[in-house]
């Protein structure tokens, strides 16, 4: 606790953290006086917090508010639109400096010794002069510089929003909201900024997720700190908080999967016990010790005075914690405390909307009112310090209170300034390139109107970068004090090599200045274009201009145009990016293939941009509605009344579109009475699964040029540049009641003319427990019609006999194929009770154009289901079994027919779920595969042994369908997984947040889209937001192999030590993690013989490694020995191995400080190794390889110290010769 | 130096890769048997007789899967009990003697001991009485179920549709789906884990293939996708579920490798 020196009749003290010390109690000792009075008020601007979606700002309220601190007589708070922090004089209210950073502050600051911190987005930790505001020392906390676009502004890739919390001079802090990208959580020296210690490689645990199942996703800090005796309880964002050993950084718990639906951002303790956020402002009581709930959610916000807790909320209650760790009610007193509670010394503060009431406590008695104050605004945060009462409005207001009666306090208003200038270069440029909205690099800011000018007269979101430091600071002033928000425009430091930016996100970029660009950073600025008509503007001087065009040139840059106007030159980078597919229809295209013909995105993954859309316009999770399509760059999400695009490539909404009858349309089909728009924060279940899109289809095709959205009888066409309503189109048909299918092939559009009707059968939902899954009326078209897409000419029709199922509509080849027939269940009832199916089932072949006949199959009539592949002129009869299914739709049999002649190719009874995926020659379903050609199971080699096996893969839990595209297959897996279609990896964790539960993880137009169609969901996935994510082959994941042992021999295999999970290299090595820690065990025995023994693992980005850092950067410490089985068969013979040994110095041990030999089969092989001599440094690896180790059984290695302890991270064994391939 | 030797040895085996959980013994062991509602509805206060007779009901039916609620109804003529499954109306009672083994009856105190032997099932089959009608349909099930390999684990038991004994039992069955009540033709029934009855078979429904498509159904791997999907009804009973025998359907899978399916 930081003593004050300024003098007054009582003490006083700084209010140095985030509700005033390391357990947020929210309690200081000081007294202050009795009567208050207004000295002073500052109004700024509202806070518009970091996320998006009222749950999500329920949970993370950390800048919701400003969140000021108080030392030596100064109020000090951090700006998360003008990413700077500012002091004021607690006296007065005059601005005394302000610092700005590289990137929004968004978590309250922290004090100690005559300094002020704080983090950033930028992923860095700042620790200024309390007197001046200079910096004292700058410590990065990510792991790298690279950014990305996260909540609408360039970060860092790791933002760091460990809200600091200090204890005896260490701060603690953390970077990285996404565990699958890596976490950083660290104690730092306050004085030196010196890493104390360091936690990496815990985001990365394979732990329970929410419903229990699980990924490799542990905490994700965001939130403020706090400290309950040695544990440092790191705040996960939307979950209970994680507890870390502060002595040594050791995680002690994460109750994820156990806290059931509560969690947020907030946690205050005392040495026992913590609280943590559940809804609105209510808390559970956890035990510190275990993180056990104790109790649940009866709890205001508390104040903590040591085992006195004051709740807050319509009544303010005091409790005593009794050695049990249970509460006895003190007394309750009728007064209101809903926005925010305090302590200092003998009074409480109580803000409601009303205004501050003030109570004094005394002992045996309930408390008594000795002071209020009336507000009109909204007090949301109270600060006692330095003989002042702080309150903070919701309207961005700071008022100050004092002692001193004051006939008219000092009123500030912030400056609301706005540019009026114009520039003749930007509307220039604007005019040449047609570009005024989106993100913007700068490159050079010497033309001041230029940059005023871009503010001005277009919508761009500006990032600028300079070489020039003091010009930066010049401009941030410049603009800052004209009320322009840095999520406008901001500056950033150009330093070589440059800054490395995310790929695709700006729309347009100008560069005024040649800093120097050499091949590598032109080529990011290429890359960090966005394609679909992305610019880059050179507008140097001529000399320089002349330099960079050839630059570029030379690049031999493919889909890019360049013209050039009055000395400057455009590049253009058109069209889609190479091997990149949309996403159409709501199975991929009109085919059904359920594919994507994406080849872009491929593991490694990671993230591109995060955060900036609303789930609140998208249908609710449950409902099931039609997934999001995308083309060109547009991903088009349909929300209840709604539908909207959204850029691909930084996730900003471009249009969205509102339509009356779109409610109705959707009533009882993708929502109905279950859902609950009114409470969004209400844990209860809210909008119950239904069959939704998945019976009935979607109800919307986005296509290059037109959205095509049904809305009642009508299709409307909506312009996908714009959302405009071009024109709507009808059947013509008076009888036309409602439209159900629709697809888009070519020039044509295919609508369903009314639901068919399927009598009789209504009302046979007793069986059910849920109604909704037997609405047959809703999955089939009476009449489909095709019309000219352009004009909507109608050009020819067909009434089916039954129904034309919309799962079977389909089109390829210039044929359209369709299954008229009954639902599933009903055949399956009528085949119960002995009934015959009625006449008129068919598959029909019919050419697209002329509605002609082609083929009409009436034999072997079964399913719901039409896939076609182009490629092989093969037609998939299927059925469509999946999760939130209609009931009936079991998947057992599958025909392939060749659609040139009709015949029928094979017709297999086969067991699957998931609608089939048409994968090239393969067919895909959830957990197995077949081929397209044959219908026989897949099959691959058992990559340890070289044994045939089934092929297969494991999901965790998850609602939605798998998906497939070039290179992946794509699911909820708990979190986000992924199958690696190249290699056996087994299921891998995009661990971090909650994909849809209707199908959201599309690759298409080079990324994979995770809008957030999660609306509704409470559960605490660490992140609940819109992302995509990119092909980065530096990053890591880490996969469950599911890999089982037969026993055979061993051909090929790797021993991860310590790694989290399982992940095949490149040359087919399977890399098993030892000790098993994520997932199935492979049942390899391995024996281990140690001393002094320690597990290490750090984030693979922090090892120095060409290929394999996700092997090095994990080790066992104090081995011995390692002893694996190579065979359990008896007539195992001798044979030659080749082994391979990965090494890396993860402890900072110096040059001499851990020296060791080696042993393999009991012969040396490295004498007095040395790591860090080898390698030149610590984290980085070194690889010994030795040829000709024969082995028959067993395997083993030993490792004999000569000084200090050993460490090994992987072992690889590859038999000579026969290496599998 | 004292070296200190920590082993850690890797089981081998472990864990299984898929759910290769039977269906028949998941939902035995997992599936809980939604509740039925006994509603007691109303328009005066209760008398004292009123409270005992509805107090003896609920300690009548306390165990079973079915809660008692009082409704207050003021359009009513005279009170009366109506039972409900998944708010649906299963049956009206004018009288509270007739709800005399509402929840327990010989036959599923029968069945619920096979089922709690690690039985597969037992297959109802409910006979209209009229032998020209019942005959045919029993024949073929007794001789499916006696040629299935499955067979020893499947008892079948012969219930009347007429049944005063098992009157309660006998409309819970009826009332499986919506129109069963008015078709005059034999049921085939298979009642499986907590006493939940699937869809029957009726009438030519009642074939060796659809029979055995039944068995295939409880003899499967259970998939997540049954799991969320479970089909039938669940039967008024009694609960007593707690430790179940081992599911004999496993060793005659253990001794028959090639009758595995998943």
């Amino acid at each position: 606790m930081s003593l004050i020196s300024q003098i007054c009749v009582c003490q006083q003290y700084d209010w140095p953290m985030w509700r005033y010390d390391h357990n947020r109690s929210a309690s200081t000792p000081e007294q202050l006086p009795d009567q208050l009075y207004l000295q002073w008020q500052v109004t700024f601007s509202p806070r518009i917090p970091v996320w998006d979606d009222p749950l999500n700002q329920n949970l993370m309220q950390f800048d919701r508010i400003f969140e000021p601190i108080v030392a030596g007589g100064r109020i000090f708070v951090g700006f998360n639109d003008q990413d700077k922090v500012v002091a004021l004089d607690i006296n007065s209210g005059k601005e005394i400096w302000h610092y700005y950073a590289d990137g929004p502050v968004r978590l309250p600051l922290a004090a100690n010794d005559g300094k002020i911190y704080f983090t950033s987005d930028d992923g860095y930790c700042y620790c200024l002069d309390a007197g001046t505001g200079k910096p004292v020392w700058k410590v990065r906390l990510a792991p790298a510089e690279n950014k990305l676009l996260g909540n609408k502004r360039l970060i860092s890739m790791w933002p760091a929003r460990g809200g600091l919390v200090i204890k005896d001079d260490v701060i603690y802090t953390a970077a990285s909201i996404f565990p699958m990208m890596g976490t950083f959580i660290y104690a730092l020296d306050a004085g030196t900024g010196k890493t104390i210690w360091e936690n990496e490689g815990t985001g990365s645990n394979y732990i329970l997720q929410p419903h229990r199942s699980p990924a490799f996703a542990d905490v994700a800090p965001q939130g403020c700190f706090t400290i309950s005796a040695n544990r440092l309880l790191v705040a996960g964002g939307r979950s209970v908080p994680a507890a870390f050993d502060t002595e040594t950084g050791e995680e002690l718990y994460y109750q994820l999967a156990a806290s059931g639906k509560t969690g947020g951002a907030f946690t205050c303790s005392n040495d026992r016990v913590f609280f943590n956020h559940h809804r609105e402002r209510l808390t559970a009581l956890y035990d510190s010790e275990t993180g056990n709930r104790l109790l649940p959610y009866p709890f205001g916000y508390p104040v903590i005075d040591g085992n006195t807790i004051y709740f807050s909320g319509e009544n303010i209650t005091a409790a005593l914690l009794q050695d049990k760790k249970r509460l006895d009610t003190l007394w309750t007193i009728g007064i209101r405390a809903t926005t925010d509670l305090i302590k200092a010394g003998s009074i409480l503060y109580a803000a409601d909307s009303s205004g501050i009431t003030a109570l004094r406590l005394a002992r045996n008695k309930k408390p008594e009112v000795v002071w209020k104050h009336n507000s009109e605004k909204i007090i949301d945060r109270l600060i006692a310090s330095n003989g002042k009462l702080i309150a903070v409005t919701n309207d961005g207001t700071i008022q100050v209170f004092g002692d001193n009666s004051i006939a008219k306090p000092e009123i500030y208003q912030s400056p609301k300034g706005i540019l009026k200038v114009r520039s003749k270069a930007v509307k220039r440029i604007t005019r040449a390139t047609g570009t005024t909205e989106g993100y913007a690099l700068v490159f050079g800011t010497d033309d001041v109107n230029l940059l005023e000018g871009l503010v001005a007269q277009t919508s761009l979101s500006i990032i600028a970068y300079e070489r020039d430091r003091d010009r930066i600071e010049w401009l941030r002033e410049y603009f800052d004090n004209h009320g322009v928000k840095a999520d406008r425009i901001s500056f950033l430091l150009f330093e070589n090599p440059g800054p490395v930016l995310p790929k695709y996100f700006s729309s347009i970029t100008l560069i005024n200045r040649n800093y120097g660009f050499d091949a590598d950073l032109l080529n990011m600025i290429f890359e960090s274009t966005r394609p679909y008509n992305g610019k880059i503007v050179i507008r140097t001087r001529r000399d320089e201009l002349k330099t960079l065009i050839d630059a570029f040139r030379g690049m031999k840059l493919t889909g890019v145009s360049m013209t050039s106007k009055k000395g400057s030159v455009i590049i253009t980078r058109t069209g889609a990016l190479e091997g990149t597919g949309s996403w159409t229809h709501n199975y991929g295209d009109i085919a059904n293939t359920v594919k994507s013909d994406d080849k872009l995105v491929k593991a490694p993954l990671g993230i591109l941009w995060f955060g900036g859309n609303s789930n609140l316009d998208v249908l609710p999770r449950h409902g099931h509605g039609p997934g999001e399509q995308v083309i060109d760059g547009r991903l088009i999400i349909e929300g209840i009344s709604s539908i909207s695009a959204r850029d691909v490539y930084t996730g900003r909404v471009l249009w969205k579109r509102d339509f009356e009858k779109l409610m109705d349309d959707s009533w009882l089909v993708y929502y109905d009475e279950t859902y609950d728009e009114e409470n969004p924060l209400d844990p209860k279940y809210n909008q119950v699964h239904l069959p939704g899109s998945n019976a009935r289809g979607t109800n919307f095709i986005a296509t290059k040029e037109f959205v095509y959205l049904i809305e009642g009888t009508r299709c409307n066409l909506l312009d996908i540049r714009t959302g405009e309503l071009v024109r709507s189109f009808t059947t013509g048909n008076e009888n036309t009641e409602e439209l159900g299918y629709i697809g888009v092939y070519e020039d044509l559009l295919i609508l369903g003319n009314n639901f068919s009707e399927f009598p009789g059968m209504e009302n046979d939902s007793l069986r059910l427990k849920n109604p909704k899954f037997t609405d047959y009326n809703l999955t089939a078209s009476r009449e489909l019609i095709v019309m000219d897409r352009f004009t909507g000419k109608k050009l020819w029709s067909i009434t089916g006999n039954h129904g034309f199922i919309h799962n079977s509509v389909i089109a390829g080849d210039g044929k359209l194929f369709c299954l008229d027939k009954l639902p599933q269940y009903l055949e399956t009832k009528l085949r119960r009770r002995g009934e015959s199916l009625p006449a008129g089932s068919r598959l029909l072949h019919l050419d697209i154009r002329t509605g002609k006949v082609l083929s009409e199959v009436t034999g072997d009539i079964f399913g719901t289901w039409l896939g076609y592949s182009s490629e092989h002129k093969l037609l998939l009869q299927a059925t469509r079994p999946s999760r939130d299914m209609l009931n009936g739709e079991e998947g057992s049999r599958m025909i392939a027919y060749d659609a040139v002649t009709g015949q029928k190719i094979w017709d297999k009874a086969v067991k699957y779920a998931n609608p089939p995926i048409i994968h090239n020659d393969r067919i895909y379903t959830n957990g197995e595969g077949f081929s397209l050609l044959t219908g026989d199971p897949l099959v691959e080699k058992d990559p340890v042994t070289g044994e045939v096996l089934k092929w297969s893969f494991k999901r965790e839990y998850g609602c939605g369908i798998v998906a497939a595209s070039e290179h992946l297959l794509t699911f909820r897996s708990a979190s986000a997984g992924f199958i690696n279609l190249e290699t056996f990896d087994g299921t891998a964790s995009l661990g971090g947040w909650k994909p849809g539960c209707s199908t959201s993880l599309i690759v298409a137009d080079g990324v994979l889209n995770s809008p957030d169609y999660t609306r509704t969901c409470q559960c605490p996935y660490q992140n609940q937001t819109s992302l995509a994510l990119v092909y980065m082959p530096w990053m890591t994941y880490w996969t469950n192999s599911n890999y089982l042992w037969s026993g055979r021999r061993i051909r090929q295999f790797g021993l991860n030590l310590n790694a989290p999970g399982d992940r095949t290299a490149d040359n087919n090595t399977l890399w098993i993690e030892f000790p098993n820690a994520g997932g199935t065990a492979s049942g390899i025995p391995v024996t281990i013989d140690t001393s002094g023994y320690f597990e290490i693992r750090k984030e693979p980005i922090s090892v120095i490694s060409e290929n394999t850092p996700w092997i090095s950067a994990s080790a066992m410490g104090g081995l011995r020995s390692l002893e694996v089985t190579l065979s359990k068969e008896d007539d195992t013979t001798e044979t030659s191995y080749s082994v391979n040994l990965y090494f890396s110095e993860l402890e900072n041990k110096q040059t001499g400080e851990r020296v060791f030999n080696v042993r393999l089969q009991n012969e040396q092989v490295l004498e007095n190794f040395d790591i860090v001599s080898e390698a030149g440094r610590c984290d980085k690896e070194v690889v010994r390889k030795f040829a000709g180790i024969k082995a028959g059984k067993t395997f083993r290695i030993d490792l004999i110290p000569v000084k200090g302890n050993t460490i090994l991270s992987g072992i690889e064994l590859i038999q000579e010769s026969v290496a599998l391939k | 130096m004292r070296l200190l030797f920590l082993k850690i040895l890797a089981a081998a085996g472990i864990a299984s890769l898929a759910c290769t959980t039977k269906v028949s013994e998941w939902v035995l062991l997992n599936a809980l048997p939604d509740e039925y509602t006994l509603a007691y509805y109303h328009k005066e206060p209760f008398s004292q007789t009123i409270k005992q007779q509805n107090s003896d009901i609920i300690n009548d039916i306390k165990s079973a899967n079915i809660q008692f609620k009082n409704v207050l109804k003021t359009d009513i003529d005279k009170p009366y009990y109506a039972l409900f499954y998944r708010n649906r109306l299963f049956s009206r009672y004018n009288d509270h003697r007739e709800l005399d083994n509402l929840a327990v009856s010989p036959l599923r105190e029968k069945i619920a001991r096979e089922l709690m032997a690690g039985k597969l099932c037992v297959m109802v089959y409910l006979k209209t009485d009229i032998p020209e009608k019942d005959d045919k349909g029993l024949q073929i099930l007794k001789r499916t179920v006696n040629g299935s390999p499955f067979g020893n684990i499947i008892p079948v038991i012969e219930l009347s549709r007429n049944s005063a004994e098992e009157k309660h039992f006998v409309s819970m069955l009826l009332n499986v789906e919506s129109d069963l009540k008015v078709i005059d033709e034999p049921m085939l029934f298979g009642i499986f884990g907590r006493f939940k009855a699937l869809e029957p078979l009726l009438a030519k429904g009642i074939s060796e293939e659809n029979i055995n498509l039944m068995i295939d159904f409880l003899t499967a791997d259970c998939s997540c996708l049954i799991k969320d999907n479970l089909p039938g009804t669940d039967i008024l009973f009694t609960n007593r579920w707690e430790n179940p025998a081992p599911a004999l359907v496993n060793k005659i899978l253990d001794e028959n490798p090639l009758l595995l399916h998943h």
